[in-house]
Protein backbone atom coordinates (compact mmCIF):
# COMPACT_ATOMS: atom_id res chain seq x y z
CA UNK A 1 0.00 0.00 0.00
CA UNK A 2 0.90 3.64 -0.05
CA UNK A 3 2.56 5.08 2.31
CA UNK A 4 1.57 8.12 4.37
CA UNK A 5 3.06 11.80 3.84
CA UNK A 6 1.48 13.30 6.83
CA UNK A 7 -1.68 13.58 9.13
CA UNK A 8 -5.27 12.35 7.38
CA UNK A 9 -7.68 14.30 7.30
CA UNK A 10 -10.25 13.82 9.61
CA UNK A 11 -12.86 12.87 7.55
CA UNK A 12 -10.54 9.71 6.26
CA UNK A 13 -9.66 9.22 10.08
CA UNK A 14 -13.81 9.63 10.48
CA UNK A 15 -14.13 6.72 7.84
CA UNK A 16 -11.17 4.64 9.53
CA UNK A 17 -13.20 4.46 12.77
CA UNK A 18 -16.54 3.09 11.08
CA UNK A 19 -18.28 6.43 9.88
CA UNK A 20 -20.23 5.59 6.95
CA UNK A 21 -21.20 9.30 6.02
CA UNK A 22 -17.49 10.56 5.63
CA UNK A 23 -16.92 7.18 3.50
CA UNK A 24 -20.16 8.21 1.22
CA UNK A 25 -18.46 11.85 1.07
CA UNK A 26 -15.00 10.27 -0.01
CA UNK A 27 -16.22 8.28 -2.58
CA UNK A 28 -18.55 11.30 -4.07
CA UNK A 29 -15.31 13.39 -3.83
CA UNK A 30 -12.80 11.01 -5.83
CA UNK A 31 -15.26 9.07 -7.75
CA UNK A 32 -15.55 10.62 -11.16
CA UNK A 33 -11.52 10.69 -10.93
CA UNK A 34 -11.36 6.94 -10.25
CA UNK A 35 -14.02 6.20 -12.96
CA UNK A 36 -11.62 8.12 -15.29
CA UNK A 37 -8.08 6.42 -14.47
CA UNK A 38 -9.88 2.98 -14.67
CA UNK A 39 -11.48 3.95 -18.05
CA UNK A 40 -8.06 4.81 -19.55
CA UNK A 41 -6.72 1.05 -18.61
CA UNK A 42 -9.57 -0.86 -18.91
CA UNK A 43 -11.31 0.77 -21.95
CA UNK A 44 -14.22 -0.60 -20.47
CA UNK A 45 -17.46 0.69 -18.05
CA UNK A 46 -18.80 -2.10 -17.07
CA UNK A 47 -15.29 -3.86 -15.34
CA UNK A 48 -14.38 -0.40 -14.33
CA UNK A 49 -17.60 0.01 -12.09
CA UNK A 50 -16.58 -3.25 -10.75
CA UNK A 51 -13.40 -2.52 -10.25
CA UNK A 52 -14.69 0.41 -8.20
CA UNK A 53 -17.21 -1.23 -6.50
CA UNK A 54 -14.79 -4.02 -5.34
CA UNK A 55 -12.15 -0.97 -4.02
CA UNK A 56 -14.42 0.65 -2.06
CA UNK A 57 -16.61 -2.44 -0.30
CA UNK A 58 -13.01 -3.24 0.37
CA UNK A 59 -12.09 -0.30 2.04
CA UNK A 60 -15.06 -0.66 4.24
CA UNK A 61 -14.25 -4.31 4.99
CA UNK A 62 -10.71 -3.47 5.49
CA UNK A 63 -10.95 0.09 7.40
CA UNK A 64 -9.68 -0.65 10.47
CA UNK A 65 -6.53 -1.90 9.35
CA UNK A 66 -5.87 0.55 6.31
CA UNK A 67 -3.11 2.49 6.12
CA UNK A 68 -3.76 6.45 6.88
CA UNK A 69 -2.70 9.05 4.61
CA UNK A 70 -2.96 12.91 4.14
CA UNK A 71 -3.73 11.88 0.01
CA UNK A 72 -6.77 10.42 -0.25
CA UNK A 73 -7.00 10.99 -4.30
CA UNK A 74 -3.57 9.45 -4.36
CA UNK A 75 -4.49 6.69 -2.36
CA UNK A 76 -7.46 5.78 -3.92
CA UNK A 77 -5.73 5.92 -7.01
CA UNK A 78 -2.89 3.68 -5.99
CA UNK A 79 -5.91 1.13 -4.34
CA UNK A 80 -7.59 1.18 -7.53
CA UNK A 81 -4.81 0.53 -10.10
CA UNK A 82 -4.02 -2.07 -7.67
CA UNK A 83 -7.55 -3.64 -7.93
CA UNK A 84 -7.33 -2.98 -11.49
CA UNK A 85 -4.14 -5.15 -11.80
CA UNK A 86 -5.70 -8.27 -9.28
CA UNK A 87 -8.37 -8.08 -11.93
CA UNK A 88 -7.01 -8.47 -15.15
CA UNK A 89 -4.43 -11.11 -13.83
CA UNK A 90 -7.73 -13.12 -12.53
CA UNK A 91 -8.60 -12.53 -16.56
CA UNK A 92 -6.20 -14.13 -17.88
CA UNK A 93 -4.84 -16.42 -15.38
CA UNK A 94 -1.19 -17.18 -16.73
CA UNK A 95 -0.20 -13.32 -17.29
CA UNK A 96 1.02 -11.51 -14.60
CA UNK A 97 -0.71 -7.80 -15.22
CA UNK A 98 1.53 -5.35 -16.37
CA UNK A 99 0.41 -3.05 -18.30
CA UNK A 100 0.46 -3.31 -21.92
CA UNK A 101 1.46 -0.70 -25.10
CA UNK A 102 -2.27 -0.21 -25.92
CA UNK A 103 -3.28 -0.75 -21.90
CA UNK A 104 -3.82 2.65 -21.74
CA UNK A 105 -5.43 5.37 -23.32
CA UNK A 106 -5.27 8.85 -23.75
CA UNK A 107 -6.66 10.59 -27.14
CA UNK A 108 -4.85 13.42 -28.03
CA UNK A 109 -7.01 15.31 -30.40
CA UNK A 110 -5.08 14.96 -33.65
CA UNK A 111 -7.98 16.53 -35.38
CA UNK A 112 -7.46 19.82 -33.20
CA UNK A 113 -4.40 20.71 -35.29
CA UNK A 114 -6.17 19.75 -38.66
CA UNK A 115 -6.32 22.78 -41.43
CA UNK A 116 -7.30 22.30 -44.47
CA UNK A 117 -4.52 21.86 -46.56
CA UNK A 118 -2.01 18.75 -47.61
CA UNK A 119 0.21 20.06 -45.70
CA UNK A 120 -1.55 19.67 -42.35
CA UNK A 121 -3.19 16.78 -43.48
CA UNK A 122 0.22 14.70 -43.59
CA UNK A 123 1.07 16.67 -39.97
CA UNK A 124 -1.85 14.81 -38.72
CA UNK A 125 -1.10 11.79 -40.06
CA UNK A 126 2.10 11.98 -38.52
CA UNK A 127 0.57 12.38 -35.07
CA UNK A 128 -1.70 9.72 -35.60
CA UNK A 129 1.52 7.37 -36.14
CA UNK A 130 3.84 8.82 -33.93
CA UNK A 131 1.10 8.79 -30.57
CA UNK A 132 0.64 4.80 -31.50
CA UNK A 133 4.37 4.37 -30.53
CA UNK A 134 3.74 5.64 -27.13
CA UNK A 135 3.31 3.06 -24.38
CA UNK A 136 0.95 1.94 -22.17
CA UNK A 137 3.28 2.91 -19.03
CA UNK A 138 4.40 6.53 -20.96
CA UNK A 139 0.57 7.36 -21.29
CA UNK A 140 -0.09 7.13 -17.82
CA UNK A 141 3.03 8.83 -16.38
CA UNK A 142 1.70 11.62 -19.10
CA UNK A 143 -1.69 11.81 -17.46
CA UNK A 144 -0.82 11.25 -13.74
CA UNK A 145 1.70 14.39 -13.86
CA UNK A 146 -0.49 16.68 -16.45
CA UNK A 147 -3.83 15.59 -15.25
CA UNK A 148 -3.42 14.32 -11.81
CA UNK A 149 -0.43 16.79 -11.41
CA UNK A 150 1.19 14.59 -9.19
CA UNK A 151 5.05 14.72 -8.62
CA UNK A 152 7.52 12.31 -9.72
CA UNK A 153 7.91 10.88 -5.67
CA UNK A 154 4.00 10.04 -6.05
CA UNK A 155 3.85 8.80 -9.61
CA UNK A 156 6.60 6.24 -8.60
CA UNK A 157 4.98 5.67 -5.95
CA UNK A 158 1.65 4.72 -8.07
CA UNK A 159 2.79 3.23 -10.66
CA UNK A 160 5.61 0.94 -8.63
CA UNK A 161 8.51 2.04 -10.07
CA UNK A 162 11.61 4.33 -8.81
CA UNK A 163 11.73 8.03 -8.55
CA UNK A 164 14.54 8.09 -11.19
CA UNK A 165 12.40 5.05 -13.32
CA UNK A 166 9.37 7.78 -13.52
CA UNK A 167 11.82 10.48 -14.91
CA UNK A 168 13.14 8.92 -17.62
CA UNK A 169 9.50 7.35 -18.53
CA UNK A 170 8.37 10.60 -18.66
CA UNK A 171 11.19 12.07 -20.28
CA UNK A 172 10.63 9.43 -22.90
CA UNK A 173 7.00 10.21 -23.30
CA UNK A 174 8.10 14.09 -23.83
CA UNK A 175 10.54 13.40 -26.00
CA UNK A 176 8.22 11.22 -28.46
CA UNK A 177 5.82 13.90 -28.31
CA UNK A 178 8.36 16.77 -29.30
CA UNK A 179 9.25 14.84 -32.31
CA UNK A 180 5.02 14.70 -33.23
CA UNK A 181 4.89 18.22 -32.60
CA UNK A 182 7.34 19.14 -34.74
CA UNK A 183 5.38 21.51 -36.83
CA UNK A 184 5.28 25.12 -37.17
CA UNK A 185 4.55 28.09 -35.02
CA UNK A 186 1.63 29.09 -36.79
CA UNK A 187 0.13 25.81 -36.24
CA UNK A 188 0.70 25.69 -32.49
CA UNK A 189 -0.86 29.16 -32.33
CA UNK A 190 -3.92 27.89 -34.15
CA UNK A 191 -3.61 24.42 -31.73
CA UNK A 192 -3.69 26.46 -28.82
CA UNK A 193 -6.98 28.64 -29.59
CA UNK A 194 -8.63 25.86 -30.62
CA UNK A 195 -7.76 23.55 -27.31
CA UNK A 196 -8.20 27.12 -25.39
CA UNK A 197 -12.16 27.23 -27.05
CA UNK A 198 -12.46 23.82 -26.15
CA UNK A 199 -12.28 24.47 -22.10
CA UNK A 200 -13.28 28.48 -22.02
CA UNK B 1 8.06 34.64 -10.10
CA UNK B 2 11.56 35.05 -10.70
CA UNK B 3 11.86 35.47 -14.13
CA UNK B 4 15.26 35.14 -14.14
CA UNK B 5 15.71 31.33 -13.92
CA UNK B 6 12.99 30.54 -16.75
CA UNK B 7 15.71 32.49 -19.41
CA UNK B 8 18.21 28.94 -18.80
CA UNK B 9 15.47 26.24 -18.74
CA UNK B 10 15.41 23.67 -21.25
CA UNK B 11 12.06 22.56 -22.77
CA UNK B 12 12.57 19.54 -19.79
CA UNK B 13 12.64 21.88 -17.53
CA UNK B 14 9.60 24.31 -18.55
CA UNK B 15 7.47 20.41 -19.01
CA UNK B 16 8.55 19.92 -15.20
CA UNK B 17 7.71 23.24 -13.70
CA UNK B 18 4.54 23.46 -11.59
CA UNK B 19 4.15 26.98 -12.56
CA UNK B 20 4.45 26.82 -15.75
CA UNK B 21 2.14 23.85 -16.26
CA UNK B 22 -0.49 25.80 -14.30
CA UNK B 23 -0.33 29.00 -16.55
CA UNK B 24 -1.25 26.15 -19.77
CA UNK B 25 -3.60 24.25 -18.40
CA UNK B 26 -5.23 27.12 -16.38
CA UNK B 27 -4.38 30.45 -17.37
CA UNK B 28 -2.87 31.15 -13.77
CA UNK B 29 -0.34 34.40 -13.78
CA UNK B 30 -1.14 34.99 -17.30
CA UNK B 31 0.22 38.49 -17.08
CA UNK B 32 3.49 36.75 -15.96
CA UNK B 33 3.89 34.23 -18.65
CA UNK B 34 2.71 37.49 -21.02
CA UNK B 35 5.84 39.46 -19.94
CA UNK B 36 8.08 36.80 -20.12
CA UNK B 37 6.94 35.61 -23.67
CA UNK B 38 7.67 39.12 -25.03
CA UNK B 39 11.17 38.81 -24.12
CA UNK B 40 11.65 35.41 -24.50
CA UNK B 41 10.41 35.42 -28.39
CA UNK B 42 13.16 33.78 -29.75
CA UNK B 43 13.35 31.23 -26.49
CA UNK B 44 12.91 27.77 -28.32
CA UNK B 45 13.05 25.72 -25.41
CA UNK B 46 10.17 27.86 -23.95
CA UNK B 47 7.67 27.52 -27.18
CA UNK B 48 8.32 24.04 -27.85
CA UNK B 49 7.75 23.38 -24.38
CA UNK B 50 3.96 25.60 -24.69
CA UNK B 51 3.39 23.68 -27.87
CA UNK B 52 3.81 20.36 -26.61
CA UNK B 53 1.53 20.52 -23.06
CA UNK B 54 -0.90 22.46 -25.06
CA UNK B 55 -0.95 19.21 -27.18
CA UNK B 56 -1.24 16.94 -24.34
CA UNK B 57 -4.01 19.31 -23.02
CA UNK B 58 -6.28 18.50 -26.02
CA UNK B 59 -6.39 14.87 -24.90
CA UNK B 60 -10.19 13.90 -24.51
CA UNK B 61 -11.22 13.87 -21.03
CA UNK B 62 -13.32 10.70 -19.94
CA UNK B 63 -16.71 11.90 -17.75
CA UNK B 64 -18.63 9.84 -15.49
CA UNK B 65 -21.82 8.58 -17.25
CA UNK B 66 -25.07 10.05 -15.93
CA UNK B 67 -26.35 8.07 -12.92
CA UNK B 68 -22.99 5.83 -12.72
CA UNK B 69 -22.15 7.82 -9.27
CA UNK B 70 -25.15 7.13 -7.53
CA UNK B 71 -25.26 3.54 -9.48
CA UNK B 72 -21.96 2.50 -7.87
CA UNK B 73 -22.46 3.85 -4.40
CA UNK B 74 -25.71 2.15 -4.14
CA UNK B 75 -24.26 -1.55 -5.21
CA UNK B 76 -21.50 -0.43 -3.14
CA UNK B 77 -23.62 -0.03 0.15
CA UNK B 78 -25.98 -2.98 -0.66
CA UNK B 79 -22.48 -4.95 -0.79
CA UNK B 80 -21.35 -3.93 2.47
CA UNK B 81 -24.81 -3.62 3.94
CA UNK B 82 -24.50 -7.60 3.27
CA UNK B 83 -21.13 -8.01 3.99
CA UNK B 84 -21.85 -6.46 7.66
CA UNK B 85 -24.91 -8.84 8.13
CA UNK B 86 -22.90 -11.50 7.27
CA UNK B 87 -19.77 -10.75 9.37
CA UNK B 88 -22.21 -10.21 12.83
CA UNK B 89 -24.07 -13.62 12.00
CA UNK B 90 -20.76 -14.96 11.45
CA UNK B 91 -19.56 -13.52 14.91
CA UNK B 92 -22.62 -14.61 16.94
CA UNK B 93 -21.87 -17.80 15.95
CA UNK B 94 -18.10 -17.70 16.64
CA UNK B 95 -19.66 -16.27 20.25
CA UNK B 96 -21.87 -19.08 20.91
CA UNK B 97 -19.48 -21.83 19.57
CA UNK B 98 -16.74 -20.69 21.87
CA UNK B 99 -18.75 -20.15 24.50
CA UNK B 100 -20.14 -23.43 24.79
CA UNK B 101 -16.65 -24.71 24.02
CA UNK B 102 -15.62 -22.67 27.20
CA UNK B 103 -18.01 -23.62 29.55
CA UNK B 104 -17.63 -27.33 28.12
CA UNK B 105 -13.95 -27.10 29.10
CA UNK B 106 -14.74 -25.32 32.30
CA UNK B 107 -17.01 -28.36 33.03
CA UNK B 108 -14.55 -31.15 31.85
CA UNK B 109 -11.55 -29.70 34.05
CA UNK B 110 -13.28 -28.78 37.40
CA UNK B 111 -14.70 -32.87 36.79
CA UNK B 112 -11.44 -34.43 36.35
CA UNK B 113 -10.04 -31.75 39.35
CA UNK B 114 -13.15 -33.12 41.65
CA UNK B 115 -12.47 -36.58 40.76
CA UNK B 116 -8.39 -36.35 40.31
CA UNK B 117 -6.84 -38.45 43.05
CA UNK B 118 -3.37 -38.90 44.17
CA UNK B 119 -2.00 -42.70 44.20
CA UNK B 120 0.48 -43.69 46.43
CA UNK B 121 1.65 -46.83 45.78
CA UNK B 122 4.66 -49.18 47.48
CA UNK B 123 6.35 -52.15 45.55
CA UNK B 124 7.54 -55.88 46.91
CA UNK B 125 9.46 -55.66 50.10
CA UNK B 126 8.92 -51.68 50.27
CA UNK B 127 6.83 -49.98 52.82
CA UNK B 128 5.98 -45.93 52.91
CA UNK B 129 4.76 -43.67 55.72
CA UNK B 130 2.54 -40.82 54.00
CA UNK B 131 1.08 -37.77 55.99
CA UNK B 132 -2.11 -36.46 54.21
CA UNK B 133 -3.07 -33.49 53.54
CA UNK B 134 -5.45 -33.28 57.20
CA UNK B 135 -1.80 -33.92 58.79
CA UNK B 136 -3.08 -38.36 59.32
CA UNK B 137 -0.60 -40.32 58.91
CA UNK B 138 -0.59 -43.94 56.80
CA UNK B 139 1.53 -46.63 57.60
CA UNK B 140 1.42 -48.64 53.96
CA UNK B 141 2.83 -51.72 53.62
CA UNK B 142 4.00 -53.58 51.00
CA UNK B 143 2.71 -54.60 47.62
CA UNK B 144 -0.45 -51.95 48.63
CA UNK B 145 -1.32 -48.61 47.56
CA UNK B 146 -4.00 -45.54 48.67
CA UNK B 147 -5.43 -43.46 46.55
CA UNK B 148 -7.01 -39.76 47.86
CA UNK B 149 -9.08 -36.74 46.46
CA UNK B 150 -5.98 -34.04 45.32
CA UNK B 151 -8.97 -31.24 46.41
CA UNK B 152 -8.43 -32.94 49.86
CA UNK B 153 -8.60 -29.63 51.34
CA UNK B 154 -11.14 -27.48 49.27
CA UNK B 155 -14.00 -30.52 49.25
CA UNK B 156 -13.24 -31.16 52.87
CA UNK B 157 -13.92 -34.84 52.53
CA UNK B 158 -11.31 -37.15 54.17
CA UNK B 159 -11.66 -40.03 52.73
CA UNK B 160 -8.99 -42.59 51.23
CA UNK B 161 -9.28 -46.00 48.89
CA UNK B 162 -7.47 -48.69 49.99
CA UNK B 163 -5.77 -51.43 48.15
CA UNK B 164 -3.52 -54.09 50.38
CA UNK B 165 -2.62 -53.00 53.77
CA UNK B 166 -2.28 -49.89 55.59
CA UNK B 167 -2.09 -48.85 59.43
CA UNK B 168 -3.99 -45.21 60.07
CA UNK B 169 -2.90 -42.48 62.59
CA UNK B 170 -6.13 -40.86 61.76
CA UNK B 171 -6.18 -36.60 63.88
CA UNK B 172 -9.23 -35.85 65.62
CA UNK B 173 -10.93 -32.62 63.90
CA UNK B 174 -14.19 -33.02 66.25
CA UNK B 175 -14.14 -30.29 69.35
CA UNK B 176 -18.03 -31.00 70.07
CA UNK B 177 -19.31 -34.99 70.28
CA UNK B 178 -22.48 -33.88 69.74
CA UNK B 179 -22.17 -31.70 66.44
CA UNK B 180 -20.27 -33.96 64.03
CA UNK B 181 -19.83 -32.19 60.72
CA UNK B 182 -18.88 -34.22 57.48
CA UNK B 183 -15.77 -32.66 57.11
CA UNK B 184 -15.19 -34.47 60.99
CA UNK B 185 -15.14 -38.14 59.63
CA UNK B 186 -12.44 -39.93 58.17
CA UNK B 187 -13.34 -42.47 55.62
CA UNK B 188 -11.58 -45.67 54.22
CA UNK B 189 -12.66 -47.57 51.85
CA UNK B 190 -11.12 -51.39 50.36
CA UNK B 191 -13.51 -53.83 48.12
CA UNK B 192 -15.22 -54.98 50.85
CA UNK B 193 -15.12 -52.77 53.47
CA UNK B 194 -16.54 -49.17 54.65
CA UNK B 195 -14.71 -47.46 57.61
CA UNK B 196 -15.44 -44.54 59.33
CA UNK B 197 -13.72 -43.06 62.30
CA UNK B 198 -12.99 -39.20 64.14
CA UNK B 199 -9.67 -39.87 64.99
CA UNK B 200 -8.71 -43.02 65.93
CA UNK B 201 -5.61 -45.79 65.18
CA UNK B 202 -6.72 -48.69 63.51
CA UNK B 203 -4.87 -51.47 60.83
CA UNK B 204 -6.89 -52.46 57.81
CA UNK B 205 -5.90 -55.35 55.43
CA UNK B 206 -7.94 -56.34 52.37
CA UNK B 207 -6.11 -59.30 50.52
CA UNK B 208 -6.97 -62.18 48.51
CA UNK B 209 -11.02 -61.78 49.69
CA UNK B 210 -10.30 -61.22 53.49
CA UNK B 211 -10.81 -58.11 54.69
CA UNK B 212 -9.95 -57.25 58.17
CA UNK B 213 -9.88 -53.75 60.75
CA UNK B 214 -8.07 -54.01 64.04
CA UNK B 215 -8.76 -51.32 66.30
CA UNK B 216 -5.84 -49.52 68.31
CA UNK B 217 -7.75 -47.34 70.28
CA UNK B 218 -10.90 -44.95 69.98
CA UNK B 219 -13.55 -46.40 67.94
CA UNK B 220 -14.23 -46.57 64.23
CA UNK B 221 -17.37 -48.13 61.88
CA UNK B 222 -16.99 -51.02 59.63
CA UNK B 223 -19.78 -51.70 57.66
CA UNK B 224 -19.89 -54.60 54.73
CA UNK B 225 -20.00 -53.65 51.25
CA UNK B 226 -21.47 -56.91 50.36
CA UNK B 227 -23.81 -57.94 53.17
CA UNK B 228 -24.57 -54.03 54.65
CA UNK B 229 -23.43 -55.68 58.14
CA UNK B 230 -22.11 -52.66 60.43
CA UNK B 231 -20.19 -53.13 63.55
CA UNK B 232 -18.49 -50.28 65.62
CA UNK B 233 -15.24 -51.42 67.01
CA UNK B 234 -13.63 -51.40 70.46
CA UNK B 235 -10.07 -51.60 70.98
CA UNK B 236 -8.56 -54.62 70.36
CA UNK B 237 -11.79 -56.26 68.69
CA UNK B 238 -10.87 -57.03 64.84
CA UNK B 239 -13.71 -56.99 62.52
CA UNK B 240 -13.07 -59.53 59.66
CA UNK B 241 -15.15 -60.92 56.21
CA UNK B 242 -13.83 -64.05 54.60
CA UNK B 243 -15.29 -64.82 51.35
CA UNK B 244 -17.14 -67.93 53.41
CA UNK B 245 -18.30 -65.51 56.32
CA UNK B 246 -20.23 -62.62 56.75
CA UNK B 247 -18.92 -59.55 58.70
CA UNK B 248 -18.29 -60.53 62.10
CA UNK B 249 -16.19 -58.58 65.49
CA UNK B 250 -14.09 -61.31 67.41
CA UNK B 251 -11.18 -60.35 69.66
CA UNK B 252 -7.85 -60.58 69.03
CA UNK B 253 -4.31 -58.99 69.67
CA UNK B 254 -3.30 -55.63 68.56
CA UNK B 255 0.74 -56.54 68.89
CA UNK B 256 0.30 -59.10 66.62
CA UNK B 257 -2.03 -57.09 63.95
CA UNK B 258 0.45 -54.02 63.69
CA UNK B 259 3.63 -56.42 64.08
CA UNK B 260 4.39 -55.78 59.79
CA UNK B 261 5.44 -52.11 60.71
CA UNK B 262 8.25 -53.04 62.61
CA UNK B 263 9.02 -55.77 59.89
CA UNK B 264 7.75 -58.65 62.29
CA UNK B 265 5.28 -61.48 62.14
CA UNK B 266 3.78 -62.74 65.62
CA UNK B 267 2.22 -66.36 65.17
CA UNK B 268 -0.38 -68.31 67.15
CA UNK B 269 -1.26 -71.42 66.00
CA UNK B 270 -0.30 -69.98 62.04
CA UNK B 271 -0.52 -72.60 59.95
CA UNK B 272 2.47 -72.19 57.15
CA UNK B 273 0.18 -71.23 54.40
CA UNK B 274 -1.05 -68.46 55.83
CA UNK B 275 2.71 -67.44 56.45
CA UNK B 276 3.03 -68.53 52.68
CA UNK B 277 0.50 -66.30 51.93
CA UNK B 278 1.70 -63.43 53.89
CA UNK B 279 5.14 -63.78 52.10
CA UNK B 280 3.73 -63.67 48.46
CA UNK B 281 1.33 -60.75 49.50
CA UNK B 282 4.28 -58.81 50.79
CA UNK B 283 7.56 -60.23 48.51
CA UNK B 284 5.63 -61.45 45.68
CA UNK B 285 7.55 -64.41 46.75
CA UNK B 286 5.72 -67.78 45.41
CA UNK B 287 6.40 -71.41 47.40
CA UNK B 288 5.56 -74.59 47.05
CA UNK B 289 6.03 -77.70 49.11
CA UNK B 290 6.46 -81.16 48.28
CA UNK B 291 4.04 -82.70 50.59
CA UNK B 292 0.99 -80.13 51.32
CA UNK B 293 0.18 -81.57 54.45
CA UNK B 294 2.99 -79.04 55.70
CA UNK B 295 0.68 -75.91 55.00
CA UNK B 296 -1.10 -77.53 57.96
CA UNK B 297 1.96 -76.99 60.25
CA UNK B 298 1.12 -74.56 62.81
CA UNK B 299 3.85 -72.42 64.56
CA UNK B 300 3.83 -70.43 67.73
CA UNK B 301 6.49 -67.27 68.12
CA UNK B 302 7.71 -64.61 65.84
CA UNK B 303 9.55 -64.55 62.95
CA UNK B 304 11.62 -61.56 60.93
CA UNK B 305 9.45 -60.27 57.89
CA UNK B 306 12.43 -57.71 57.19
CA UNK B 307 13.45 -59.84 54.25
CA UNK B 308 12.09 -63.14 52.17
CA UNK B 309 15.53 -64.57 52.30
CA UNK B 310 15.18 -64.88 56.83
CA UNK B 311 11.59 -66.06 56.43
CA UNK B 312 12.37 -69.10 53.53
CA UNK B 313 14.81 -69.86 55.96
CA UNK B 314 12.93 -69.97 58.87
CA UNK B 315 10.55 -71.83 57.30
CA UNK B 316 12.84 -74.30 55.58
CA UNK B 317 14.28 -74.89 59.07
CA UNK B 318 11.05 -75.64 61.33
CA UNK B 319 10.06 -77.80 58.18
CA UNK B 320 12.94 -79.93 57.65
CA UNK B 321 13.28 -78.96 54.16
CA UNK B 322 15.78 -77.92 51.15
CA UNK B 323 15.12 -75.52 49.36
CA UNK B 324 14.89 -75.37 44.95
CA UNK B 325 14.83 -72.56 42.95
CA UNK B 326 12.37 -73.12 40.07
CA UNK B 327 12.56 -69.88 38.48
CA UNK B 328 10.35 -67.55 40.40
CA UNK B 329 9.08 -69.85 42.82
CA UNK B 330 10.79 -71.50 45.79
CA UNK B 331 10.19 -75.04 45.89
CA UNK B 332 10.40 -76.88 49.49
CA UNK B 333 11.36 -80.32 49.91
CA UNK B 334 11.13 -82.82 52.58
CA UNK B 335 14.54 -83.98 53.39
Amino acid sequence: MLKAYGEPSNLWLDFTRGNRKSFTTIYNTHVARLFEYGMRILKDEDQTRDCIHDLFTKLWANRKTLGQTDNERLYLLGALRNTIMTYKAREDRFLKAELKPDDFIIEFNAESVHIQNDEAMAQSQKIRMALEQLTGRQKEIIYLKYFEEMDYEQISELMNISVKGAYKLSARALEALKVILDVDAAMVLLMLFQYKSQIF
Amino acid sequence: MQEQKYHNYSTEDFLNDPAFIRSVRYGEELEFWEEFEKGAAQNSAYQTAKKELAFIYTAKRIDLPAGFEAGILADIDASIDRQERKKSSVRKLYIAISSAAAILALFGISLWLFNATVTIQTAYGEKKTVTLPDGSQVVLNANSSIDYPMLWTLTKKRSVQLKGEAYFKVVHLNHDPKNISAADRFRVSTAHLRIEVLGTEFNVKDRNQQSKVVLSNGSVQVASVNSGNSFILKPSQMAIETPNERLKVVQTNIASERAWIEGNMFMQKTTVREILQELEDVYGQRVKLSDPKMADVTIDGSVSFKSKESVLFVLSNILQTRMVKEGDTVLMMSK
